[in-house]
């Protein structure tokens, strides 16, 4: 873990603050003002930084929690993401926050009652709807929680909010706040999935696809709500049977009674952030396929796009009913 | 022309420069130059004596950037003494934020490198600091050091490594050249670790900003300077997709330089990754 640590000066005597540095004795503490001093500088490598990725500790004083981009939900229409984790354990190769973000470093926002606060606020503004908020927008929302304790602060919350839909998006087997807690109606935990050979090129530091089954087989039989997240979907050799083992494996370890929703994407980037991920990865096999620029989006030409996401969704539908898909179609944001 | 992996020293005085040309195999440069100025034999390294202050500083750290000729793989690292209020004279601290006194501005130092050193924060100051109370290292140079190096590289190819002189005296004792020879000699070990450890840093920034040289003696088609940024193109994806050969070999089959990048290109854009070959 981070031999660095930044914390800001607000935070200073933050109980989490505390914490977390109790947990690294030997860590090197480095006072700052605002986050930005040290997070996203015009002057850093978001690839040399995630070889060694500092940690830092900071409080998010606005913005907490805001409107999902058009094309990102599951059925509902009050989407909310709020992020208090920035980056990522895992070094996925097709993940937009390493052309999001020039830094690698992780940004904890220590104040979650703040965000909890805004999430109270948003519920209040339309009581009687139901609202989904997203977390692993910016972040996996379980990789790093032996650090951060943020599920498991988030737990009672929603618990006791059944219009507060929590979607905690993962590839994590960390599931112990999970696994400790009863479940409730309104939090689904989405596990983000490919196809083993896919993963095990492309997911750098991920767990296996097969753990990552295990994991949803444990908390689905414990009584959790599944989501399913083929997002997104990667071309290549015998894709269709790399999917259909996928799917088959899913469906025999995960009772269908226990799935939520189902959703599906394609690769799809902004183009100038194609340019920045590909100058960051230029030796990266998945950028050096035939992509096609369209409509200001970086993606596989328009066959193989339609054909992989018809083929999907064809094979999913044998399994569960057409009313928990929802296809996500990234925007520019 | 294709990056090579390159390491600027940058340090104040001839008295810290002379261990590190003895431990390191640097020789003086043959060239005139506006500061004293050395090269290992592999012209991989450069070590530069700026002379004492911040402005000195920036301006070495510039002639050692041309003297390479350019690049943002370029790795930097400043070492020289400093002072301190408690720390061990002698011992050696990597810099892990920097204050320049006279702005208030702040610099951090990113390194992503596993090293010996433990770590301090350092105020670069403009005259030498006579007392000192606080936990901080002092410098005079380091602050624009770090604002041009990180200019010119990511942050993250840029260290700064101090050796405690002294604990806030006065100029009569400031440490005689033996002495400052016999610290940084002590770590020269650590420090040699950490310099191929940034050289290594470097071949990669070097292997990333330019992954494809292309050569092109031998083909006998014209292409101008937009269609060899294609044609580079066509051979980065060439080479990440693991196809065999170079796209190179085929191109004077080809009749005209636009036939070329078009059957190229079709040739790399039709190639479906088989990802068991990529694990």
């Amino acid at each position: 873990m981070s031999k660095r640590i930044y914390v800001e000066r607000s935070v200073a005597d933050h109980p989490r603050t505390r914490a977390v540095l109790k947990r690294y004795p030997r860590a090197s503490i480095i006072e700052i003002e605002r986050y930005g001093e040290v997070f996203n500088r015009r002057n850093q490598n978001f690839r040399l930084q995630k070889k060694q990725p500092a940690l830092i500790l900071a409080d998010k004083f606005s913005s907490r929690v805001l409107p999902t981009p058009p094309g990102y939900g599951i059925g509902g229409e009050n989407n909310f993401y709020f992020s208090h984790l920035l980056n990522c354990v895992y070094d996925c190769r097709y993940c937009f926050l390493q052309g999001m973000y020039r830094s690698a470093n992780y940004v904890l926002f220590v104040n979650y009652e703040d965000f909890f606060d805004d999430i109270e606020a948003q519920l209040a503004r339309l009581p009687d709807q139901d609202h989904y908020f997203f977390s692993g927008y910016d972040c996996d929302s379980l990789a790093m929680e032996s650090l951060t304790g943020f599920v498991e602060a988030a737990l009672p919350f929603f618990r006791a909010r059944p219009r507060a839909w929590l979607e905690l998006r993962t590839k994590s087997v960390q599931t112990r706040p999970l696994v400790d807690s009863a479940p409730f109606k309104n939090c689904v935990v989405a596990y983000s999935l490919t196809p083993d050979t896919v993963a095990q090129a492309v997911e750098h530091k991920a767990p296996t696809v097969k753990r990552r089954i295990d994991a949803m087989a444990q908390l689905a039989q414990q009584g959790w709500s599944i989501g399913l997240r083929f997002d997104p979907l990667i071309y290549g050799a015998n894709w269709m049977d790399n999917y259909r083992r996928l799917f088959d494996a899913v469906f025999t370890a995960v009772p269908r009674n226990r799935i939520h929703s189902v959703s599906y994407g394609p690769l799809r980037f902004p183009k100038k952030m194609y340019k920045d991920i590909v100058s960051l990865y230029p030796d990266e096999a998945l950028f050096s396929g035939a992509m096609h620029l369209q409509n200001g989006m970086v993606a596989y030409p328009d066959g193989i796009e339609s054909d992989m996401a018809a083929y999907c969704s064809d094979q999913l539908r044998a399994y569960l009913d057409d009313s928990i898909f929802f296809q996500c179609l990234p925007e520019v944001r | 022309m294709k990056f090579e992996p390159r390491l600027v020293w940058l340090v104040a005085l001839p008295a810290e420069a002379r261990p590190l040309c003895q431990l390191f195999g640097l020789a003086p440069s043959r060239h005139p130059s506006p500061f004293p100025t050395f090269f290992s034999a592999s012209g991989r390294e450069l070590l530069v004596v700026s002379g004492l202050g911040r402005n000195l500083g920036a301006a070495a750290a510039m002639h050692a950037y041309h003297e390479l000729g350019g690049g943002a793989h370029i790795a930097w690292l400043n070492v020289g003494i400093a002072g301190h209020a408690s720390h061990p004279i002698g011992s050696a601290w990597m810099v892990n934020q920097i204050i320049e006194y006279s702005s208030g501005a702040r610099y951090y130092p990113q390194s992503v490198i596993r090293h010996p050193f433990q770590s301090n924060n350092l105020t670069t100051v403009d005259v030498p600091q006579e007392t000192m109370v606080d936990t901080s290292l002092y410098d005079m140079e380091a602050s624009s050091f770090f604002q041009i190096a990180s200019r010119l590289s990511s942050s993250e190819l840029v260290s700064v490594v101090k050796i405690v002189s002294d604990h806030g005296v006065d100029k009569s004792s400031f440490p005689s050249r033996k002495q400052v020879g016999r610290w940084i000699e002590n770590h020269g070990a650590s420090l040699r670790q950490l310099a191929d450890s940034m050289l290594v840093l470097s071949g990669e920034e070097a292997q990333r900003i330019e992954p494809v040289e292309l050569d092109l003696d031998g083909i006998n088609l014209h292409f101008t300077v937009a269609q060899q940024h294609q044609l580079k193109t066509i051979c980065r994806r060439w080479n990440a997709l693991g196809l065999p050969g170079s796209p190179l070999g085929t191109v004077n089959t080809y009749s005209t330089a636009s036939d070329a990048l078009t059957g190229l290109r079709r040739l790399v854009d039709n190639e479906v990754i088989d990802w068991t070959q990529n694990e």
